[in-house]
């Protein structure tokens, strides 16, 4: 079954432990604070015998031991690893910045591979030029838009500028803009399109196709249109309308913003908070109020592009450092603070650096400790975004600075998104009491833009209170924990199946390398004709050489909705011979056999 | 130049140099490679290694040449101790101004702080009592309406509230493109694309087509989000002054004359590229608002057309406060002045004011639009508009066609209004007659533009509590670049009664001769 290579490790260790769902027990026991630990609510009811046949507080059984122990080579050292990633999960343990760090991986396909990727770029870019020559001659019927009247005009886009758009996007359009018409849940319904010119315009056929949603960032399963955070917006509209027509700084502010504001403090573990009506806005608007040209910006060379346009806004001086790297930023720090600006040679007045909690195309998650520890060395101001980080990282749900256990108050700006654990829309920002006051009359976001609208702040106000606790029941809690489970059960069985999978264990966005670009849509269609929505996404989105199809997971998702997703994967995966992991998977395996059998040839 | 010119003769002179002395002793045409190699002349192997050393040399001096970075050299001679004590010295400013808050706080002190305890309609109640609110662009009256709450509701128990990604990647929910088309066919337009935020619209329009080297002329009076929008661009500036056609014009007509020396210069080398700014490609824009957010009054549109067709540049036009509220149908300005359509590339315009909705849309034609799509960074890299905020603009668009007199009673309301706040004491009224949104400014103002705001933020903070209206003085970011005047704006709404409507301006008038006089 799936878990054979789980359970086979785990009896090499010693540990026999044979859950009937499949999925491994995420038991908790006594840590070396002495806190007991919780075990998850809803595996439990499964089997009530959870603990029968092990030894309390001696062994740990957590997804995380599936996940690794499906590479076989490194199965013997595992068992000491997994004791410390267990312990990552409870609060206060010493050991946890580095191990949970060991747990990002980013494996690298065959040489051959990049090449042939490079070749099929090179490939559609000739027939792009051969069929812009046929289109030029009129041998073949041009449905490029034309601009009309404006003649004499320099053209508004240069012909190279959509070149990539003219011939290779509008050919394999069908995988994006997929028009839904249902809620975004662990389901949804999209309509049914045809395009008989082939990409170039499309019409509705009247039908849907209902689909297993792992396209949309619907981590702790918040987007419902029943249940009690339907209940509660419909009942906002009723009290506040549907939006104010005005500014929070003018008369926009209603007593729900203050409300939700002081929930989100107290969410994230800061002092104050303040809140946007869009998450992109939250970014572009407050890092201009935050630094100008007399700063310089660290950012890391993956960040958002709402961080980057925040950061062209501000005009302050930007050096982008390798994702993740953090000897990369040491020296660029070191760098900035001794030479001051380049151009005036005057010192600095402020430093700050942008990272991201989890990188929704990697999947990886930030070094927030050694970020930190860089922070304080240097005395930088740190702006970390979680937008796809709240609600769906940590023990609590609070995000990346809760999932290393560290203190909030040592990130000086907290910024996040409503839109994704939250299912609702918007971004806040949280730090000092100084801070959010001073954003509030500086931000253009509070001055010009419309106020949160009542029934979207509503929706944060209650699924943030369920993640919380506070509506008195644990589905928060559960859902935070079903989430994780998912999230290690998903990657492990992929990675299983030989594919290459990026990022950390933890992470709920899984990234899965296609590389090839004829690959990217077919992958997306052949999984649609299999009733599963993922998104795909090419180049100029992600390198060119790193084509990748992209999972979000959510806590509404159940397992047998996984492993559909999971046997779709691996038929299409062997339809496109996408299997490339050499580390895992059949392709590893056949390695290391081969790599045993010529050992005992030697011996022999 | 000279340098260049020198070495690329080298190998015409090397080069026969070399056959020449090649065929010395290889004297076997029949020879493989290897040993014509082999075989080559003493002298053909000296020359070659000579050469060879020559160019290294080159290289090496030119890599040395051009990359001349002072800084990194004397950075390289810190010694580590050095660089250890230059970390310590280094203090960062506080990540706040120590002072902003205090000043801040005390600069408004006596601007009144709102916060609603129900609909922000055209009747509010803030801190336990009841106001008639002139404050909010709630223009038609939209907000409270029950056809809006209804839909909006009724999508919630479809939909739910988020759409949970980018338009992209499953955002874009039916009701989306309902919307899209809607909004086209209202604008009497090819093509609409939506946006989640209002403020963000125009702001990831400009950068979408003006790249770095092209050129916007700008009206000096734009609203923030359009001077935000003109910053991500990274292109060149100029800016005429507000609502002038001359100085447009003049503008214009240097940089006609500028132009023109430059597409008369001949390129001096066939390799020569021209500079992106080059008048051949670059590409010129127009910039101004509909409806000035700052100014109440509108652009001058025809002449500003008439200007496109001789100068050949495009017109962006936000309405983002004029649609549904300028035009006999509520149009925007084209309606207004009875321009044609076609004649203005790109509009913007905004759900969150008359439509009493949230988020923004550009319109024009498929071909302007479409790039949009994946230029547009508020469009592709945001989650898109929550379905219940779409479905309510979509039924207020429905609304604004059912009930055309709206305008008429705007537009009656608007007059009125500017009538009897003209006669205010001590304040001068900005703003077309017709235009709902007026900006009252000091008629004598003085040296100081805080003290101004002062004064205006009492007269404000005096009407709020002594009587029942909602006035509230203009308020503007710190890295607004274009700073109008402080003022008090006044917006007004469809369904004012007459009553309501005097009662508010004795309301102001009263506070307006006690603080100002």
């Amino acid at each position: 079954m799936t878990m054979m290579d789980g359970q086979l490790k785990d009896g090499l260790n010693g540990v026999i432990h044979r859950p009937k769902n499949g999925f491994v027990k995420h038991r908790r026991t006594v840590s070396h604070n002495g806190q007991t630990t919780l075990s998850n609510g809803r595996l439990e009811k499964a089997n009530g015998d959870a603990g029968s046949g092990l030894d309390s507080g001696s062994e740990l059984l957590t997804p995380s031991c599936s996940t690794d122990s499906l590479s076989e080579i490194v199965a013997i050292d595992l068992s000491s690893k997994d004791k410390q990633s267990v312990e990552g999960y409870d609060t206060g343990s010493e050991h946890r910045d580095e191990c949970k760090m060991e747990d990002e991986e980013f494996e690298a396909a065959a040489s051959y591979v990049d090449v042939f990727t490079i070749g099929g770029y090179v490939t559609l870019q000739l027939f792009g030029y051969l069929r812009d020559f046929l289109r030029r001659w009129r041998i073949e019927k041009s449905l490029v838009a034309k601009e009309k009247g404006n003649e004499g005009f320099v053209p508004l886009y240069s012909s190279w500028e959509d070149f990539y758009t003219r011939n290779v996007y509008i050919r394999i359009r069908d995988c994006w803009n997929r028009p839904i018409c249902s809620v975004p849940g662990e389901r949804i319904k999209l309509l049914e399109r045809s395009t008989p010119s082939f990409g170039w315009a499309f019409s509705m056929t009247g039908n849907t196709i209902e689909c297993i949603n792992m396209g949309s960032y619907n981590y702790l399963g918040f987007a419902e249109c029943f249940g009690p955070c339907a209940d509660n917006s419909i009942a906002a509209i009723d009290k506040y309308g549907v939006a104010g027509c005005s500014a929070r700084e003018d008369v926009g502010t209603t007593a729900m913003h203050l409300e939700l504001e002081e929930l989100v403090a107290r969410f994230v573990g800061c002092e104050a908070a303040v809140t946007f009506g869009m998450g992109f806005a939250t970014n572009s608007a407050n890092i201009p109020a935050l630094v100008d040209r007399h700063c310089a910006v660290l950012s890391d060379s993956l960040n958002h592009c709402s961080l980057i346009t925040g950061v062209r806004l501000s005009g302050a001086f930007v050096k982008t450092f390798k994702h993740n790297d953090m000897k990369d930023l040491e020296d660029k720090l070191k760098e900035l603070v001794i030479a001051g600006h380049p151009r005036t040679r005057r010192p600095f007045q402020k430093i700050l650096i942008i990272v991201e909690g989890v990188y929704s195309m990697e999947g990886s998650i930030c070094k927030l400790p050694e970020i930190i520890a860089l922070k304080k060395k240097y005395k930088a101001y740190l702006f970390l975004d979680e937008a796809h980080s709240i609600g769906a990282l940590g023990p609590r749900g609070r995000g990346v600075v809760d999932f290393f256990g560290l203190n909030p108050r040592d990130v000086d700006i907290m910024m996040g998104t409503f839109t994704k654990s939250f299912g609702s829309a918007g971004g806040y920002i949280a730090g000092s009491r100084e801070l959010i006051t001073f954003l509030k009359h500086t931000s253009g976001g509070m001055i010009y833009s419309a106020a949160m609208p009542s029934a979207v702040a509503q929706q944060i106000l209650t699924s943030m209170r369920i993640i919380m606790g506070e509506d008195g029941t644990g589905e928060g809690m559960r859902r935070i924990r079903q989430l994780a489970e998912n999230t290690r059960y998903f990657r492990a069985e992929l990675k299983k199946r030989g594919f290459i999978i990026y990022g950390h264990k933890d992470s709920p966005v899984v990234p899965l390398l296609l590389f090839y670009p004829t690959k990217i849509a077919t992958f997306g269609r052949f999984m649609l004709q299999r009733g599963i929505a993922v998104v795909v996404v090419g180049f100029p989105a992600t390198p060119v050489k790193l084509g990748r199809a992209r999972f979000c997971l959510s806590a509404a998702h159940t397992k047998e909705m996984l492993d559909r997703v999971i046997q779709a994967t691996d038929e299409v995966g062997d339809i496109l011979n996408i299997k490339y992991s050499r580390k895992h998977g059949p392709n590893a395996v056949v390695k290391s056999t081969r790599r045993q059998k010529e050992g005992l040839d030697e011996v022999n | 130049m000279p340098r260049f010119s020198k070495t690329i003769f080298l190998p015409f002179v090397v080069f026969p140099i070399l056959i020449a002395t090649h065929g010395f002793q290889s004297k076997n045409p029949n020879a493989s490679w290897v040993e014509h190699i082999l075989g080559t002349s003493w002298m053909h192997f000296l020359l070659e290694i000579s050469l060879t050393l020559y160019i290294i040399y080159v290289s090496i001096h030119k890599m040395k040449r051009n990359s001349p970075n002072p800084l990194k050299e004397s950075l390289e001679q810190l010694t580590e101790k050095e660089k250890e004590n230059l970390i310590k010295e280094w203090t960062p400013e506080p990540l706040v101004p120590a002072s902003f808050v205090q000043d801040i706080e005390m600069n408004e002190a006596h601007r009144p702080k709102v916060v609603c305890e129900s609909k922000i309609a055209k009747y509010v109640s803030c801190n336990g009592r009841q106001y008639l609110n002139m404050s909010s662009y709630n223009f038609l009256n939209f907000v409270g309406n029950a056809q809006l709450e209804e839909t909006a509701k009724r999508t919630i128990r479809k939909y739910g509230v988020g759409s949970c990604g980018p338009r992209g990647f499953y955002g874009t929910v039916d009701v989306h493109l309902e919307l899209e088309e809607k909004i086209a066919k209202f604008m009497q337009c090819e093509e609409a694309i939506l946006y989640s935020y209002g403020t963000a619209t125009i702001s990831s329009a400009i950068p979408a087509y003006s790249k770095r080297g092209d050129l916007i002329f700008v009206d000096d009076g734009v609203n923030f989000s359009i001077q935000q929008g003109l910053v991500v661009s990274r292109s060149n500036l100029k800016y005429f002054r507000h609502n002038d056609v001359k100085h447009l014009e003049s503008l214009l007509e240097a940089l006609r004359l500028q132009d023109q020396i430059a597409l008369s210069r001949p390129r001096r080398h066939f390799l020569e590229k021209d500079d992106v700014d080059h008048p051949s490609k670059r590409r010129v824009f127009l910039v101004v608002e509909g409806l000035y957010a700052n100014y109440g009054d509108l652009c001058p549109l025809p002449q500003l057309v008439a200007l496109k067709k001789k100068y050949k540049f495009r017109i962006f036009l936000d309405e983002t406060f004029s649609i549904g509220v300028i035009g006999r149908t509520g149009r925007g300005v084209t309606e207004h002045f009875d321009v044609a359509r076609d004649d203005i590339d790109l509009y913007t315009g905004s759900l969150e004011n008359a439509l009493g909705s949230t988020g923004g849309f550009c319109c024009g034609s498929t071909f302007v639009i479409d790039h949009q799509r994946l230029s547009g960074l508020g469009y592709c890299f945001s989650a898109s508009l929550p379905p219940l905020l779409a479905a309510a603009a979509s039924t207020a668009l429905d609304l604004v066609q059912e009930r055309p007199e709206l305008f008429d009673q705007l537009r009656a309301n608007s007059e009125y209004m500017h009538k009897e706040l003209s006669r205010l004491p001590g304040l001068s009224l900005h703003g077309l007659p017709g235009s709902p949104l007026k900006h009252l400014r000091l008629a004598v103002p003085s040296e100081s533009r805080q003290q101004d705001a002062d004064l205006l933020n009492r007269v404000v903070n005096h009407v709020y509590t002594n009587g029942s209206t909602l006035f509230i003085t203009a308020k503007y970011a710190p890295a607004e670049t274009l700073l109008p005047q402080p003022s008090i704006r006044v917006a007004v709404n469809a369904e004012l009664t007459q009553s309501e409507m005097t009662s508010a301006v004795q309301e102001i008038a009263s506070a307006a001769k006690e603080v100002l006089l």
